[in-house]
């Protein structure tokens, strides 16, 4: 069992995520903005975490960068979310840290398998 | 370069000084031709050097004067003619006025004549104001200029009874007006022809005032700054021309960034670098005008030559572009926002019901996953849609980016078809494939997947039941061609041209009510494009449509 840390406003797409990790048997940490996002990996120390980009507070990539500029948070893997699909903004996302970035809207099993295989990884 | 008229002098000792400096330059402004007030104090010259050359002449005691009286006349007209071209405000008067002067000097030729007894040294100065009265390319001046030669070169004989020349003289001296008339006219041509140009060319500048146009020299000064110029960024003319380059206009850390890229030092270099290799160049920058507001300028700039081929400096046409740039980003950041929002709800609806649909939740009846599958259906076709537009966009913007690799043509379109399998089993059509073996490229998987996707999903709706589609994919040594045909209704003839325009939807579509927005074949062709590809249409209305792509091997 992992512990995730799942930041996300949209409250809908927040409990679908958490639901299906539940589902996985993994213990979820979830916060609605950037800044409860950083508070909360530094306090929780998740193995994981997926991370909407565009968040009150701080944006998903600042999240990123605060997460990599701190010792204790900069080894969390982060996994990006996003309902916007510009060109580049997987790029920018990448750049930022994140090493895997999801489209909105996606498919929470494909999800849930991204999230396994990278806790596989660790 | 003004084509302004000089004002008059008011002053005496500004105009001698203004007459100095233009003796000394002898600096001929192509567009001044006979008509400007500068043209008329330059052409006077040498009839101030020739009343001066007779003067001092006549101080040496090896000069006949037979008539002292005639001679100081003859130095006195000619102050008083030189005073006349300096002070009277010719730009005033008609054109025809300036005649008087070249006359006034062939009189004092005439007295010069008559002083020494009829010299013949004299009559070649004659050259001098017929050369002028023949600038004026008018037949008036150059017959009554004829019939004043005649008088000058007569002038001795009638006055004092001189003897007169023999004939062959006569012959000889004549030569010289006649060759001043041919000098004359012919540089008349020419000065018309450059005064047209330079007129047709101030009018240009004068006229684009929504535009500005500034030349620099070869090492950026700037030289022509024109009324558009003066608008656009608030600075008059005179305060750059000659004095700076347009560097000064620019945004400093844009112009930074830009040498970093160029790997050039941040200077005038920066701006002309593309140019001065011979390559026109259009780009937008910031700009800065006088009162440090910014603007966005789109600015076209290109080398020109001189007659030798060598580089005399650039021409910088700027469009402000600020209204446009900042629509442009309005509309960018309103699609994203639209995407953004529909996306977000989207992903609730699509996620929840595959939750549902995976029966985590306890099963459903059959009939109940019927309608979740509508549900789901009717949810990615509104994101399909979504997804449309945002391309779209991305396209107007120049900002479609292709992820390469290589990619299997035909195994995208096996792909493609497995996926329309269904939609084409509800319509009752056949899907057909026949491919190459040889049919990998260097392209974007996603993107190439999405042409075929698009050409199947529309060749579907317009196939009735029964039809067949086929879609053939054949690959020869530098391209992959990709061809959809079907046995629909056909696209009348008049409208295949628009096809590919955004929203256009075929007559055919619309009185058939087969849904779509008219998005699908824009998507096809700015993907081809992307590719460097080409896309072609053939179709005959009730005898189906073939659609042909051409695909190079690798995208340059």
């Amino acid at each position: 069992m992992a512990t995730v840390l799942v930041a996300e406003d949209d409250a809908d797409i927040r409990e679908l995520v958490v639901y299906k990790l539940h589902q996985a048997g993994h213990h979820v940490v979830s916060v609605a903005d950037g800044l409860a996002a950083v508070a909360a990996a530094r306090e929780n120390g998740p193995d994981l975490a997926i991370v909407d980009v565009s968040m009150p507070g701080l944006s998903g990539m600042q999240v990123c960068t605060a997460l990599r500029e701190h010792a204790a948070t900069a080894r969390i893997p982060v996994i990006l979310l996003s309902a916007r699909a510009h060109t580049g903004d997987s790029e920018n996302g990448l750049r930022a840290g994140a090493v895997d970035y999801v489209t909105k809207p996606f498919s929470p099993r494909e999800l849930v398998q991204r999230v396994e295989s990278l806790l596989e990884k660790r | 370069m003004s084509a302004r008229p000089a004002p008059v002098a008011r002053s005496g000792m500004r105009t001698a000084r203004r007459l100095a400096a233009e003796l000394l330059t002898g600096d001929f402004a192509p567009h001044e031709g006979p008509l400007s007030h500068r043209g008329l104090l330059r052409r006077a010259w040498p009839f101030a050097l020739v009343g001066l050359a007779t003067l001092i002449m006549f101080a040496f005691p090896t000069t006949q004067v037979s008539d002292h009286a005639t001679l100081y006349v003859a130095a006195g007209l000619t102050a008083a003619l030189i005073a006349a071209v300096a002070f009277v405000p010719w730009h005033r008067l008609p054109e025809w006025t300036q005649a008087a002067v070249p006359f006034g000097f062939l009189g004092v030729i005439a007295l010069l004549r008559e002083s020494t007894g009829g010299a013949a040294g004299f009559a070649v100065l004659v050259f001098l104001p017929v050369l002028w009265l023949a600038l004026y390319g008018a037949a008036w001046q150059l017959a009554t200029s004829i019939v004043l030669v005649a008088l000058v070169f007569l002038a001795p004989t009638f006055i004092i009874g001189a003897p007169t020349y023999p004939a062959s003289g006569l012959g000889r001296i004549a030569l010289w007006p006649i060759a001043a008339a041919v000098v004359g006219g012919s540089t008349h041509r020419l000065v018309a022809a450059e005064r047209a140009r330079a007129a047709f060319v101030s009018g240009l500048l004068s006229a684009a005032t929504e535009q500005s146009i500034i030349a620099t020299d070869p090492n950026g000064l700037i030289t022509v700054f024109n009324r558009g110029a003066e608008r656009m960024f608030g600075y008059p003319a005179d305060e750059m021309i000659g004095k700076v380059t347009p560097l000064v206009l620019h945004d400093p850390d844009e112009v930074a960034a830009r040498a970093a890229e160029l790997g050039v030092a941040p200077s005038v270099e920066v701006i002309t670098a593309q140019a001065r290799r011979g390559r026109a160049e259009t780009r937008e920058w910031t700009c800065v005008r006088r009162d440090g507001s910014r603007l966005r300028v789109s600015l076209s700039i290109a080398p020109y030559y001189d007659a030798m081929g060598e580089l005399h400096g650039f021409v910088k046409i700027g469009t402000d572009v600020t209204e446009r740039a900042a629509a442009e980003q309005l509309k960018d950041e309103f699609v994203a926002l639209i995407s953004h929002e529909l996306r977000t709800p989207l992903s609730s609806i699509i996620g929840y019901l595959e939750v549902l649909c995976d029966d985590t939740t306890g099963p459903l009846t059959s009939r109940q996953r019927q309608f979740l599958d509508v549900v789901d259906r009717n949810a990615r076709r509104q994101l399909r849609l979504v997804s449309d537009l945002l391309f779209v966009s991305q396209v107007d913007a120049g900002r479609v980016r292709l992820h390469l690799d290589y990619v299997d043509v035909a195994e995208l379109a096996k792909a493609a078809i497995e996926a329309a399998q269904p939609r084409a089993k509800a319509a009752s059509v056949t899907l057909q494939l026949e491919a190459d073996d040889t049919t990998t490229l260097r392209g974007d998987p996603d993107r190439l997947g999405q042409i075929i996707d698009n050409l199947l999903t529309n060749a579907i709706k317009f196939t009735p039941a029964g039809g067949l589609i086929d879609v053939r994919i054949t690959g020869n040594t530098d391209t992959v061609a990709i061809e959809v045909s079907d046995t629909g209704v056909g696209i009348p003839a008049a409208e295949q041209q628009q096809l590919f325009t955004r929203f256009f939807r075929a007559s055919t579509a619309t009185s058939r009510a087969i849904p779509g927005i008219g998005l699908g074949l824009t998507i096809v062709k700015a993907i081809v494009d992307a590719h460097r590809g080409t896309v072609s249409v053939t179709s005959a209305e009730g005898n189906g449509t073939t659609f042909r792509i051409y695909l190079p091997r690798s995208v340059q």
